[in-house]
């Protein structure tokens, strides 16, 4: 063979080689990393953002952008202020459009002639979404040149090629009078459906903001059906929702009046087209501190709930980024802190996406172990499924400029062209020049702009490990009394450092409690065989790092109360018991003389005059 | 002549004889036939019971207090000033339910509260209601067209349309989680009985208007004190009727009732009225045994029958439609079948009270074929107007039973409430988080609601004992009778405890 010929397979077999050694998962260099490869990004495979690249580029704010990919256009839109000194501060619904080669003008969704911002009312957060043959976009909106009244309404147009659109429809209807906002649209099951939140008592129970969901089948919208539970009385806020084929998840989050003014928790609910396949859930913690911003990721059969939580447990962090998944088989999964476990500072509005089988959450965040400047930042982590079906996340990817010390919010996930990009937006006042007059406010001066930029995940960066609390975050009920198995509590990498539990039964003193140190496999997971609680009660679990807490949870012993099954037949078989019983007792009394009844015997017939009112 | 003695006396109604009875009828238990006048033999009885009796009002101190005159405006007066701080508070205060006074006052403590004051004391919430009052007051100082309320009318169908209609609308619109629609349905009620007044007479709001005042009705015939005529004989002989007309120092009986017909607590406030104005002292109040009203009294009357056992159907739906299952069934109607869940809820509301009724009248069908004799055919429908009132113990039992959890859940909350009443915005609009309390744990209060159930059961068992022997004093057909009965009471306690075994709503 000549040494050309040779050359022919050393090259490929080198570069293969040199690949497979970068894919291969950080557990070849990181000791104690799990098992769970994470796939780089080839940035070169499709059209890619490579820096951010801004869309608006104007003085005014420009918020809450939402993108989406449609017949191989990528779409973004966002609410864009209209800024007039004299005047109340308007909205428009604003979108650009992006056809592989460049993009297009904006393109004024809220205005009757599409391509001039008519200076009108509130159009407000504007959300996307797409069948396989139509774009939806619906936003919020008190204009009264399709909605009633000035009250907010939510109202949807729809393009099936991208250049047509239709005139605006309102989906609360013009008998609605309550307050109806932040829409979401998502198609499922030949339908497309429509969830907001309302007041209206028409669509909901009380004068609460519940959430509702309505569908659109191309001609005429069906039924308002409510979507959290009638009856209930406190406000129901901030929904998102996402559909596979099978399941539509919702998630939002709810005033929880009984801890505190602003505290709320998040709850979930999962419905499969033709009914609930769940009733609400409450997925974060009893509340003691506050939920928010909550939103949710389909994954084939697979619901992601994403949201962020003051109430982890942990200390010294402010919002955490918390996740749990969903599946039918396996109900509500354990919950993932998603941020630092070393977090200083907020980790809030997470969004995620499921694409090649791994989940991109991407957050805004002033963690300033992982970003820079006390300004936000974004951050964004892959995840993925491992053997036992929990997520497993690499490391802390900052996607927005670190150093640029202006805040940069609201990001929003969309594959394009095989490429993962973000959108969000960013305070871009150092893009303009602007001229004192103008500096009235410091919302002109921060002017948020849209840009969007594409995800890059360096190989080097691949595998940290996520914090994952137990089977008890932090409130789990254990039916009996007995032992409790706390494998995979601790997913987080600390080898030589000592790891263990701190129980303490919650109304004992505190020189009560003991430490259960965890032992490490070497792979990543702490385990301790089992914790024996030998009294019936709720128990403060502490989780020690080197003597400092790292998180806490508390476990309740207590036995549930029956169940259905549990009272209904011993009950039924009481009362028969009872029925069968009294009836014999008093056929018994029939029968004796000296027990009679001392009045006589009713007179038959139809009862006489007096005998009625 | 001692009272309880008293027989036919000159005053009385001339003897007669009812041929039915005097005809005969085998049986031991009973005495075999009364050839006495009617009246007269009800009048012995009833005198003799009452002698057996003691008359409260008798009692040094207690009576006098009782008969006060002021005793019932001193406690009106509170209750109104209350009520109209609940209009207020309902109306502008927090739209928070747990933390505004009216939908706690009103929906969680007066509603779950009341219900066991009838067993104890009858029909006492209609001595202090607020709303009688200030129409009360309103008739009698302001001034009235006195009009007499439709003869038509004069039965208990308009307060039940109207109670039905604030159930099913409460339960498919939750008035009870809106403070502020709470506030506006006590402040109509309220002018209801205020123009009611001014056109009618005496409290005809009350006694054929009020939403309440059909429950009301039926379930204080299960109190253990009742005000009475202590002779009939001599309300018959009482030439005057101070009762009927009033004196210059009492009303007339403010409910139209007559004491000396009157048999049962049904339209009795225990005002005392009748009291004050007797000149013959024959009025009295005593303690008796609970529920004799059911198996004593001669008056059946349908309107009163449907709502007793439709009564049942209430608390059934009610309770249903606080159960997961049900949610989900809704939401499923709603999505499957396009039908909205308001629209499901009234169905089901409307069907529930219809079904009651509908398979208690199977019942009785059964127990007027199996009970009838040659000598004595018993009808479905008379068995259904007699033996219905058996079941108004279990009907109040299954109320006391859901209404139990209600006052678990909240506790002492009210008083939190009310002590948030001074926060921001400043009092009386002030509100802040209430908790709940859970005094006991779930598993006492199940066990506790099937006490309360087999109390009732019980209960109605023994008056459809009472109610078959009047019915058909032949033993065998009598079994047979009761023992339609004891099924009746045996499904409607297994659909019910059925229902307080789904797990609630989330």
């Amino acid at each position: 063979m000549s040494g050309h010929m040779r050359f022919q397979w050393v090259f490929p077999v080198v570069v293969l080689g040199m690949l497979a050694m970068a894919a291969l998962p950080a557990s070849a260099c990181i000791p104690g990393a799990p098992k769970v490869e994470f796939e780089a990004q080839a940035l070169s495979c499709g059209t890619a953002f490579l820096e951010p690249y801004n869309l608006s580029l104007t003085t005014e704010d420009e918020l809450f952008p939402q993108t989406i990919a449609f017949k191989d256009k990528l779409y973004v839109i966002w609410q864009k202020e209209d800024f007039v000194e004299t005047d109340a501060v308007k909205y428009h619904v604003t979108m650009k459009s992006f056809d592989g080669s460049g993009w297009t003008d904006p393109l004024y969704i809220s205005s009757p002639d599409m391509t001039t911002p008519i200076r009108s009312e509130l159009n407000l957060n504007p959300r996307l979404g797409a069948s396989e043959d139509t774009l939806f976009i619906v936003w919020t909106s008190n204009e009264p040149n399709w909605t009633s009244g000035m009250d907010d309404d939510v109202v949807f147009r729809f393009t099936e090629d991208g250049d047509s659109w239709s005139e605006p429809i309102e989906v609360t209807g013009h008998y609605n009078n309550g307050l109806d906002k932040l829409p979401r649209v998502v198609p499922f099951k030949d339908k497309v459906w429509f969830v907001w939140e309302t007041n209206d008592p028409l669509d909901s129970d009380g004068a609460d903001m519940d959430i509702v969901m309505r569908s659109w089948d191309g001609r005429e919208l069906g039924h308002v059906v409510e979507v959290t539970p009638p009856g209930d009385a406190y406000n129901d806020h901030y929904v998102d929702v996402a559909a596979d084929d099978e399941n539509m998840y919702f998630i939002w989050m709810k005033k929880n009046y009984t801890s505190g003014a602003n505290i709320h928790d998040i709850w979930a609910r999962v419905f499969n087209g033709s009914g609930f396949a769940t009733p609400p859930m409450k997925i974060s913690s009893d509340a003691t501190d506050d939920n928010a911003h909550p939103s949710v990721a389909e994954a084939d059969g697979r619901g992601y709930f994403l949201w962020e939580s003051y109430d982890t447990g942990k200390t010294g962090d402010e919002t955490s980024v918390v996740l749990r998944g969903w599946t039918v088989e396996e109900g509500m999964g354990r919950p993932t802190i998603v941020s630092s476990l070393t977090s200083n500072g907020k980790d809030t509005r997470p969004t995620g996406l499921w694409w090649k089988d791994q989940l991109y959450v991407a957050w805004t965040s002033t963690d300033q172990g992982k970003t820079f400047g006390s300004d936000a930042d974004l951050l964004f982590r892959v995840g993925k499924l491992d053997g036992d079906g929990y997520v497993r996340f690499d490391d802390f990817i900052e996607v927005s400029d670190s150093m640029d010390d202006f805040s940069d919010r609201f990001p929003s996930l969309v594959v394009y062209d095989d490429v993962v990009n973000v959108v969000w937006a960013i305070d871009s006042n150092y893009t303009h020049l602007l001229l004192p007059e103008n500096l009235v406010n410091i919302t002109i001066f921060r002017s948020p702009d849209v840009v969007i930029q594409s995800i890059d995940i360096p190989f080097e960066k691949s595998l940290g490990l996520v914090y994952t609390l137990g089977t008890a975050f932090p409130i789990a009920t254990i039916p009996t009394t007995g032992r409790v198995s706390v494998t995979d509590l601790l997913n987080e990498p600390l080898e030589g450092l000592r790891v263990g539990l701190q129980v303490r039964k919650t109304d004992e003193s505190p020189e009560t409690s003991r430490l259960w140190l965890l032992e490490g496999r070497g792979d990543g997971i702490y385990s301790l065989d089992e914790l024996v609680f030998d009294k019936d009660g709720t128990y403060d679990i502490r989780i020690m790092v080197n003597n400092v807490e790292a998180g806490s949870f508390l476990v309740d012993t207590i036995p549930p109360p029956p169940s259905f099954m549990d009272r209904f037949p011993v009950t039924t078989i009481f009362f028969v018991v009872l029925g069968v019983v009294s009836g014999f007792l008093l056929f018994r009394m029939m029968g004796r003389d000296d027990v009679v009844d001392e009045l006589r015997p009713v007179p038959l017939g139809r009862p006489s005059p007096e005998e009625t009112l | 002549m001692a009272a309880g003695h008293k027989s036919v006396g000159p005053g009385d109604a001339p003897l007669t004889i009812d041929t039915s009875i005097a005809d005969g009828i085998p049986f031991e238990g009973v005495p075999e036939i009364d050839t006495r006048d009617e009246r007269a033999a009800e009048t012995s009885q009833e005198a003799y019971i009452q002698d057996n009796r003691q008359d409260i009002l008798r009692l040094p101190v207690v009576g006098a207090f009782l008969k006060w005159r002021w005793l019932q405006p001193l406690i009106e007066i509170p209750m109104v000033i209350i009520f109209v701080l609940v209009i207020i508070i309902g109306i502008w205060g927090t739209q928070e339910p747990s933390q505004n006074l009216a939908t706690m006052l009103i929906w969680i403590y007066w509603w779950s509260i009341i219900i066991f004051s009838f067993v104890l004391v009858g029909r006492i919430w209609c001595f202090i209601c607020p709303l009688g009052a200030v129409g009360e007051w309103v008739h009698r100082r302001v001034g009235t067209f006195g009009r007499k309320w439709p003869k038509a009318l004069r039965n208990l169908w308009p307060a039940h349309i109207f109670f039905i209609t604030l159930t099913g609308v409460d339960l498919v619109f939750g008035i009870d989680t809106l403070p502020n629609l709470t506030g506006y349905f006590l402040l109509m009620i309220m002018v209801m009985s205020i123009v009611m007044a001014v056109i009618y007479e005496r409290r005809t709001f009350c006694r054929y208007v009020c939403p309440i005042g059909g429950m009301c009705a039926i379930y204080s015939m299960s109190s253990g004190v009742e005000v009475r005529a202590k002779s009939r004989g001599r309300c018959e002989s009482c030439t005057t009727k101070e009762c009927i007309k009033g004196t210059d120092e009492s009303y007339a009986c403010p409910w139209f009732e007559y004491p000396g017909e009157m048999d049962r607590n049904n339209y009795c406030t225990m005002c005392l009225e009748c009291v004050r104005s007797c000149p013959h002292d024959n009025v009295g109040m005593s303690a008796r045994p609970l529920g004799q009203d059911l198996w004593r009294t001669k008056t059946r009357v349908f309107d009163e029958v449907i709502l007793a056992v439709g009564m049942i159907g209430v608390m059934a739906s009610h309770t249903i439609a606080t159960t997961q299952p049900f949610d989900d069934w809704v939401t499923a109607m709603e999505v499957d079948q396009g039908i909205p869940a308001w629209l499901t809820l009234t169905l089901v509301y409307v069907a529930s009270i219809i079904l009651a009724n509908f398979a208690y009248y199977g019942i009785s069908a059964l127990g007027s074929r199996a009970a009838s004799t040659e000598d004595r055919v018993l009808d479905t429908a008379t068995v259904f107007r007699w033996t219905g009132y058996a079941m108004i113990p279990l009907s109040l039992a299954l109320f006391m039973a859901r209404n139990v959890l209600f006052l678990n859940i909240w506790g002492t909350a009210l008083f939190d409430v009310i002590a948030n009443m001074s926060n921001e915005p400043g009092w009386p609009l002030g509100s802040g988080p209430v908790e709940p309390q859970y005094l006991l744990p779930d598993s006492t209060i199940w066990w506790i609601r099937m006490a309360i159930i087999f109390l009732g059961f019980v209960f109605s068992a023994y008056a459809g004992y009472r109610l078959s022997l009047r019915l058909q004093p032949r033993r065998r057909e009598a079994q047979l009778l009761l023992a339609a009965i004891i099924l009746a009471l045996v499904a409607f306690t297994i659909v019910y405890v059925w229902i307080l075994s789904l797990p609630l709503v989330a």
